[in-house]
């Protein structure tokens, strides 16, 4: 995984207290959710994780960036662990209603920097953004992110499909 | 809540399990004051209300009737006058009590008004948008014109609209207004600032190049006015940029606006 974090805490008494929060080795994409949000397990240790909002807000038209990745994880099964080559493609798709979107001046909707797939042992991870942008004329927005994943050089496949939301209000939204 | 505990509500966050104690710890100094480094997003499946600041609402504007339902107006001047006959944003301006703030910042003065602003703000730009050309949503979502001054390393936005704002928006409605800087080639907006409107009242959010950081400014709401001042180190320092504002507009059932300028020119230098 091209993600690692590290947390280094360091507190100071200097005229008071100085903190020093977690921090995110700097690897040129600055995915803001260091951390798997949503998994799905594959079996055998191998998984499919999401690291990003699952519900984008505010909806200010801006792309965010967001992660996925696919790791082929240890297994006692000989044959399982004999190959830890992983790909993933990554599919994004969504649907608003009719005129209610932010319009071409907010075009792409999502957008993969370094194209859909990778390939990798044991991680294969796709960047891309997604726009925070809502529809204005319905409950908002939905992703349906498709992935498709290969592990042990192949011969095993798992598919996940997942929504991330920009919702149209946060009417219920916690601390909101 | 100090600064300090809102970034520590941001660490567990981040990774709850492992933080537990820390943040623990983190509670202990919040209540004596500390700085906070190292600005990191964590993750949060759901959207962080406490990265943005809440705007002080004037008493005209929290004593609006359910704007959503009024027609866009064509007179704006009109509805721009206050309770008392007085011009619009020149008065009547307190924070707001009907919403408990999500975080309370250090004491500021409250931002003068463009229109209050004392005569060491040094206007930057200044853009005029036509009226009633927003479509088919209220007349305090039409954009009329934009001001960006500076004073003192900080930069003061404001955009006027063609109606008293709404403190609380009705049910369902949804405002957004970004004013957003370009310092790059991009199409995108390497800095955004958010002005965040709905049934709650409206907040403000700080986008960077490194996501959303904790809104460093003060926000206000007050007669026509949205206002918002900020250090210039916020927006990526006092160096030349281009400027543009949007202001969307929904209800939720159908109706929609959008509003925007074109990209000004800003030279501090």
């Amino acid at each position: 995984m091209k993600y690692k974090v590290g947390v280094t805490l360091a507190m100071t008494a200097i005229a008071g207290f100085a903190l020093v929060g977690p921090g995110v080795a700097d690897s040129g994409f600055k995915n803001k959710y260091p951390d798997t949000t949503a998994s799905k397990d594959c079996g055998d240790g191998d998984s499919i994780d999401y690291a990003g909002p699952l519900k984008m807000w505010p909806p200010n038209h801006k792309l965010q960036d967001v992660l996925m990745s696919a790791t082929d994880g240890p297994s006692s099964n000989p044959a399982d662990a004999a190959s830890n080559e992983t790909t993933l493609t990554v599919t994004v798709s969504l649907l608003d209603a009719v005129g209610g979107d932010g319009g071409p001046q907010h075009d792409p909707d999502f957008f993969f920097p370094s194209g859909p797939s990778d390939e990798g042992s044991p991680t294969a991870s796709v960047p891309f953004q997604l726009r925070s942008e809502r529809s204005g004329k319905g409950d908002g927005r939905t992703y349906d992110i498709h992935s498709d994943a290969t592990f042990d050089g192949g011969m095993k496949r798992c598919s996940w499909d997942m929504q991330v939301v920009v919702p149209h209000d946060m009417r219920g939204g916690a601390d909101w | 809540m100090s600064s300090c505990a809102h970034s520590q509500g941001r660490g567990v966050a981040v990774r709850r399990p492992a933080l537990t104690g820390v943040a623990l710890l983190l509670l202990v100094f919040s209540t004596t004051g500390c700085a906070v480094g190292g600005e990191v997003e964590g993750a949060s499946p759901e959207p962080r209300a406490d990265l943005a600041a809440r705007a002080e609402v004037a008493a005209q504007n929290r004593a609006h009737p359910n704007a959503d339902a009024r027609k866009p107006s064509r007179h704006p001047r009109r509805e721009g006058l206050g309770s008392g006959g007085k011009k619009a944003g020149a008065s009547d301006v307190s924070a707001s009590t009907a919403d408990r703030p999500s975080r309370v910042r250090a004491a500021r003065p409250f931002p003068p008004s463009a229109t209050t602003r004392p005569t060491e703000w040094h206007q930057l730009a200044s853009l005029k948008d036509p009226v009633a050309d927003h479509g088919n949503g209220p007349a305090y979502a039409d954009l009329t014109g934009f001001t960006v001054s500076e004073h003192d390393g900080e930069l003061a936005a404001s955009i006027d609209v063609a109606a008293v704002v709404p403190g609380q928006l009705a049910d369902r409605a949804v405002q957004g207004v970004g004013i957003d800087f370009y310092r790059s080639s991009s199409d995108e907006s390497d800095y955004q600032i958010f002005l965040d409107g709905g049934s709650r009242g409206w907040r403000a959010f700080l986008q960077t190049p490194d996501g959303f950081v904790d809104f460093p400014g003060t926000f206000s709401v007050h007669g026509r006015t949205l206002d918002v001042v900020v250090p210039w180190t916020a927006v990526g320092g006092r160096e030349n940029a281009q400027v543009g504002v949007f202001s969307d507009w929904s209800s939720g059932v159908g109706r929609l606006s959008t509003d925007g300028t074109v990209r000004e020119d800003l030279r501090p230098r």
